[in-house]
């Protein structure tokens, strides 16, 4: 079920009225009714995934809380293996099978078993991600369990960020979900607004960029380096817009029921180095490799050297979590190389008064623009079908610069319309700082901005409707 | 709830509704849909928030009381009609002539046969879009009229699912073309046949002047053709406004989308669809009569933009099994390399070429052979 579903308009037709007339745990148990029949729509037989990693971290949270220092420790690794257990076979399986049978038939083993395909059960590295971390808090001290197995189950399950987060901690949702929650006006204009806003960056904006990014990643013939110059910057605007619009929708639908879920971007292609860009981008997922992957790795307490080969090792694996290829692999090195060199670079510049200490707007905008083209490049990795064809469009750009292909479909009217005022909000929001800015705008302008936003997402229902790119994840 | 609130909330509300209103009337009154500004920025923007239109009020728009005051479009693809840009080459010389029945896709197969090839004389009776019915027709129609001992017949992938309709009017919502043509379904094994209440242009007009027949066409519509959705087809006040058409126009996107989703999947077409049925049964009677009448038959699997190779897989097997001739576009053009496509979806001259040389390679020991009909 998408959001931008006239079934999801039937269900939050039926859920949000029974929300607003039960009392709290009513609502809790409506909730989680309303979160596993959501996710069931997809394939019920996944729901039991759930069910297990929720069952495992309520008793393995309980567990920590009271158990002394050695049990502890074997109780957050049950919790640790059950989540990446689940994880590295439905998600995984696969991956290291042929990735094995490869490295051996190089050593000349031809081992020649059968890889089986295991179907990937939507949304699982979210909220795997999500149920170790409330675990983990717990082995640290720094939340308490909770003694409601319903609040946790629908802590777990909340459909909202389910299939494609924000990945939330325990310390922000758990309280709002176990106390009773109040609406104010201001959470509910909040809330349609962010609904609107999202769906209006998917549908009129992602949507309408899909169809000219497909079919060049989709191709099998020759490509121009127009082409793919091309696609690479649709496709920064496309997963922009997909999974930003995703997390503006879940985002805008939890404050409708009174609950405050985590800012997962904010304007990430105005960074100006990689450092940043991982503060602006995903912060749910980002913020979640930081605390409990390259902290405990040593973060950057062991010297320079190991600091670099932290990052590589979090950020090799923050790409892997995306998804079972190498692609995604390389993704992460990328950046963990990106954000190694540019700490290097900034520790020289730091010491040796390299750089010039001119902090003028030219040169942050240069660094805006270098920021976002190292990430286009980026993303060539993220989103090619293979390896060979990164190689292929990497070898292409460099040397032809035919014109481009007529064939491949334009972006279509209402994409472009949405960018034209997209890209003028996006200036205001990191200018202003705040993405409240547009609350201080008369009411008369406000109603036309938004009534311009709707009208933009009606256009948009032409396009072909594509699936949230962040739930094959 | 401050008052301050209430009132700030109202008077966004009321501000919303009445921009929504205001963009609405905007549109019509700067973007009028007219002939007038068919050209430019204006024209594209105007066709554009004019796409929505009803079905009937499109067609209204194309065809006026004569051909001469119709547009050209809404008089190409009648089945019985006498005019030259259908039908070509009709008094040229039997010996090397081949007669093509399809569409855009084919006409330029041909002409690029006759480029390749300038003995060949091609012959060609067809529609925009045409699905596997009208060109079977077509080909019914005509078999008396020519000498051609090899007859071609073209199937697009994207034309599948328009395989159980009765006009071009119903799927081609953004463009609808008024032509009609059978619908053939399998029925206990054999092709069952329904032929259109309206089969001139002609016929046509004066239904559409005649409200009792023309209730009769949109019933027959309604219970035959599976793209008929009275909110796409029927003229309404609601036209007037940009906001319904904006609406409507995704309506039909969604109608497509849901249409393609139950016969196509990330792997292929799904096997046996009462439209690959169709297809099958269509090829292998043309193939059969036209051996009959002492001519070779071969079909044109065009696998087009956005397909892969699947029309190739669905019925490659089939035309093995039931000896029915014919070439597929999937290794000679790839429908997965954009370089083979123009802007509008057609092939590029090279990759017509090559279809036309493989076409020719397989018709060529036919061409000399005598024609059953003198």
């Amino acid at each position: 079920m998408w959001f931008n579903s006239l079934t999801f308009a039937v269900f939050m037709a039926i859920v949000y009225p029974l929300y607003r007339v039960l009392p709290h745990r009513g609502q809790n148990v409506m909730l989680l009714v309303a979160s596993y029949v959501f996710y069931g729509m997809w394939d019920w037989r996944f729901l039991g995934l759930i069910i297990i990693s929720t069952c495992v971290d309520f008793f393995v949270g309980n567990a920590l809380a009271n158990g002394r220092k050695a049990t502890r420790r074997l109780y957050l690794w049950i919790s640790i293996t059950t989540n990446l257990g689940l994880l590295a076979t439905f998600k995984y399986f696969g991956f290291f099978s042929e990735s094995l049978q490869a490295l051996l038939s190089v050593v000349g083993f031809d081992v020649g078993w059968t890889t089986i395909h295991i179907v990937l059960p939507v949304g699982i590295s979210f909220y795997t991600f999500q149920t170790m971390s409330y675990t983990i808090d717990i082995y640290r001290r720094k939340i308490q369990p909770t003694e409601r197995f319903l609040d946790f189950s629908l802590f777990v399950a909340f459909f909202p960020q389910l299939v494609a987060g924000p990945i939330e901690r325990a310390a922000n949702l758990l309280p709002q979900i176990e106390s009773p929650r109040s609406l104010s006006l201001a959470q509910s204009s909040r809330g349609l607004y962010l609904i609107l806003f999202g769906l209006f960056k998917k549908v009129a904006i992602a949507d309408g960029i899909a169809n000219s990014v497909n079919t060049i990643y989709g191709s099998t013939g020759s490509l121009t380096g127009i082409d793919i110059i091309l696609a690479c910057y649709l496709f920064t605007i496309q997963i922009y817009c997909d999974f930003a619009g995703y997390s503006d929708i879940a985002r805008g639908i939890s404050k409708l029921m009174g609950i405050e879920l985590m800012t997962n971007f904010k304007t990430p292609y105005f960074a100006t180095n990689p450092s940043e860009v991982w503060q602006r981008w995903h912060i749910s997922l980002s913020s979640w490799l930081r605390d409990y992957l390259y902290i405990p790795l040593g973060g950057n307490r062991g010297g320079e050297l190991k600091t670099y080969r932290n990052l590589l090792i979090t950020m090799a694996l923050g790409g892997l979590w995306h998804g079972n290829s190498w692609n995604f692999a390389f993704w992460g090195l990328f950046h963990g190389g990106w954000l190694s060199f540019h700490r290097l670079i900034s520790s020289l510049s730091n010491h040796r008064k390299i750089v010039c200490g001119i902090r003028s707007r030219c040169t942050k905008l240069l660094k805006i623009l270098a920021c976002y083209h190292a990430w286009c490049y980026s993303m060539i990795l993220f989103r090619a079908e293979s390896l060979e064809q990164t190689i292929t469009f990497s070898s292409i750009w460099a040397y032809d610069f035919s014109t481009w292909s007529t064939s491949v479909p334009m972006p279509t009217f209402a994409a472009l319309s949405g960018l034209l005022l997209l890209v003028p909000l996006e200036i205001a929001e990191y200018v202003k700082g705040s993405p409240l800015f547009y609350r201080k705008w008369p009411a008369t302008i406000r109603g036309a901005y938004y009534a311009l936003l709707l009208y933009l997402i009606l256009m948009g229902t032409s396009n072909e409707p594509v699936q949230f790119i962040y739930f094959q994840f | 709830m401050s008052t301050l609130d209430r009132q700030d909330a109202t008077r966004v509300i009321l501000s919303m509704v009445v921009s929504v209103l205001l963009i609405d009337v905007g549109i019509n009154v700067i973007l009028t849909d007219s002939p007038e500004v068919s050209e430019g920025l204006r024209g594209r923007l105007a066709r554009y928030f004019g796409y929505g239109r009803s079905i009937e009020s499109k067609l209204d728009r194309l065809i006026g009381p004569t051909d001469e005051t119709s547009a050209e479009i809404a008089t190409i693809g009648w089945l019985d009609s006498d005019d030259t840009s259908t039908r070509s080459a009709l008094a040229l010389p039997a010996k090397a002539m081949v007669s093509m029945y399809g569409m855009s896709f084919v006409r330029r197969i041909g002409q690029a046969l006759e480029e390749i090839d300038p003995s060949i004389t091609t012959r060609f009776i067809g529609g925009p879009g045409a699905p596997a019915n009208h060109c079977y027709d077509a080909f019914l129609r005509d078999r008396n009229n020519h000498q051609a001992p090899v007859v071609v017949m073209g199937i697009t992938a994207n034309g599948v699912s328009n395989t159980m309709t009765l006009t071009g009017a119903t799927w081609a919502f953004e463009f609808p073309f008024p032509y009609t043509y059978p619908l053939f379904r399998v029925v206990n094994g054999d092709l069952d046949r329904v032929d259109p209440i309206i089969e001139t242009i002609d016929d046509f007009r004066r239904a559409r002047k005649d409200r009792k027949s023309w209730t009769r066409w949109v019933q027959q519509l309604a219970e035959n053709d599976s793209y008929y959705d009275p909110f796409l087809f029927r003229k309404s006040i609601f036209d007037s406004s940009a906001t319904v058409r904006v609406i409507r126009r995704a309506w039909a996107q969604r109608r497509d989308q849901l249409a393609l989703q139950k016969l196509v999947t990330a792997k292929g077409f799904v096997p046996n669809s009462p439209e690959l049925q169709s297809i099958a049964a269509i090829c292998e009677k043309f193939t059969g009569i036209a051996r009959a009448d002492g001519r070779f038959p071969i079909i044109i699997l065009v696998n087009n933009r956005g397909f892969s190779d699947y029309l190739y897989q669905a019925l490659s097997d089939f035309f093995k099994k039931t000896d029915i001739p014919y070439i597929s576009t999937h290794n000679l053009a790839p429908a997965t390399d954009p370089s083979n496509f123009i802007a509008d979806g057609h092939f590029i001259e090279a990759a017509d070429r090559a279809i036309a040389e493989e076409l020719r390679g397989r018709i060529l020991p036919y061409l000399s052979s005598e024609p059953a009909i003198e």
